[in-house]
């Protein structure tokens, strides 16, 4: 699941590993951080991911998944993705 | 799954939520070039993964236990090709490190936490997992890379102590040692430096103030309503 801001990928939310893992990947070299987040549902709040500790070089934040619904999202002002199943 | 005891006392709600969502137009996801690895799911509704066992391709570098997390892993890996919509996200190969709660704390949202890929300044990394118990205790566990010659991580704040924790040896192939220091939750302008076996500093002084915010976003959450 990826967020797009001015019509550039800036960051991707997948799942990998039989769903065991949660990737958040910042896409763009802009500075801002992105991170995953996963939703167990109403009416319990998202629960962010890592922060990419990387930026936009290559590498994920990778953390054990705790739900099967995910987004990414990235600082201000790109935002969020939608919410998607794995 | 012992470890979402805390947060999510009826799991059959997530077998609810997931057909509503797909039913919502919420479904796909991102692709992975990789088969999903041995070890599979955790539970029927696919709610979490079971990483109490090193996956396959998980090196377990060293144990340990902190007053509020309780025993933990450290592990190391290498990364799997990620492809989302044909573009690669992150390559294969690239080394991993991941800290694994092995008995989580109910109220502790989250396993574990890792990332791949070269990370942080001048060989020093971190990235950190909050932990809560069912008292409200909240701790962060902050972990990553640190160089070869670094025989302590230090982190120092406005508000605390400089506290400290010896490096542990990193994977054979990998010329980097490891870390986890447990820390408070609140921690004002923390800065994350790495010390020599003589005790001298390096000057790398990393800003870990975002690395906070999960931990302070965790002991809210323990705080009673005004």
């Amino acid at each position: 699941m990826g967020v797009h801001y001015s019509s550039i990928l800036r960051g991707v939310a997948c799942t990998h590993g039989g769903h065991q893992y949660l990737d958040g990947c910042d896409r763009y070299a802009d500075g801002l951080k992105a991170r995953a987040w996963e939703w167990i549902g109403y009416p319990f709040d998202p629960v962010p991911g890592s922060w990419d500790p990387n930026g936009a070089n290559s590498g994920c934040a990778n953390d054990p998944t705790i739900a099967v619904v995910h987004r990414i999202c990235v600082e201000h002002p790109v935002g969020c993705s939608g919410w998607k199943d794995t | 799954m012992q470890w979402l005891e805390g947060h999510m006392r009826q799991p059959a709600q997530t077998a609810i939520l997931v057909p509503l969502l797909l039913s919502l137009g919420l479904v796909a996801g991102c692709g992975s070039a990789n088969q999903p690895a041995a070890g599979g799911l955790a539970d029927s509704t696919g709610a979490g993964a079971d990483v109490s066992q090193p996956a396959p391709g998980e090196r377990t570098l060293a144990r340990g236990t902190s007053p509020v997390a309780g025993p933990w892993e450290i592990r190391a890996s290498t990364s799997e090709r990620i492809v989302y919509e044909d573009e690669e996200v992150q390559p294969a190969g690239l080394d991993c490190i991941m800290l694994v709660l092995l008995d989580p704390p109910a109220g502790t949202p989250r396993p574990g936490a890792g990332a791949c890929g070269e990370f942080g300044e001048n060989g020093l990394g971190a990235l950190e997992l909050p932990v809560m118990d069912r008292s409200g205790r909240a701790q962060v566990l902050l972990f990553g890379r640190a160089p070869a010659r670094a025989a302590a991580v230090e982190v120092t704040a406005s508000n605390a102590e400089p506290m400290r924790a010896h490096t542990i040896a990193g994977p054979v192939d990998v010329d980097a040692r490891t870390w986890v220091l447990t820390v408070p939750p609140g921690l004002q302008q923390p800065r994350i430096d790495w010390v020599t076996a003589e005790g001298a500093r390096a000057g790398t002084r990393l800003d870990a103030s975002h690395l906070m915010d999960r931990g302070r976003r965790l002991a809210a959450t323990a705080e009673p309503n005004p």
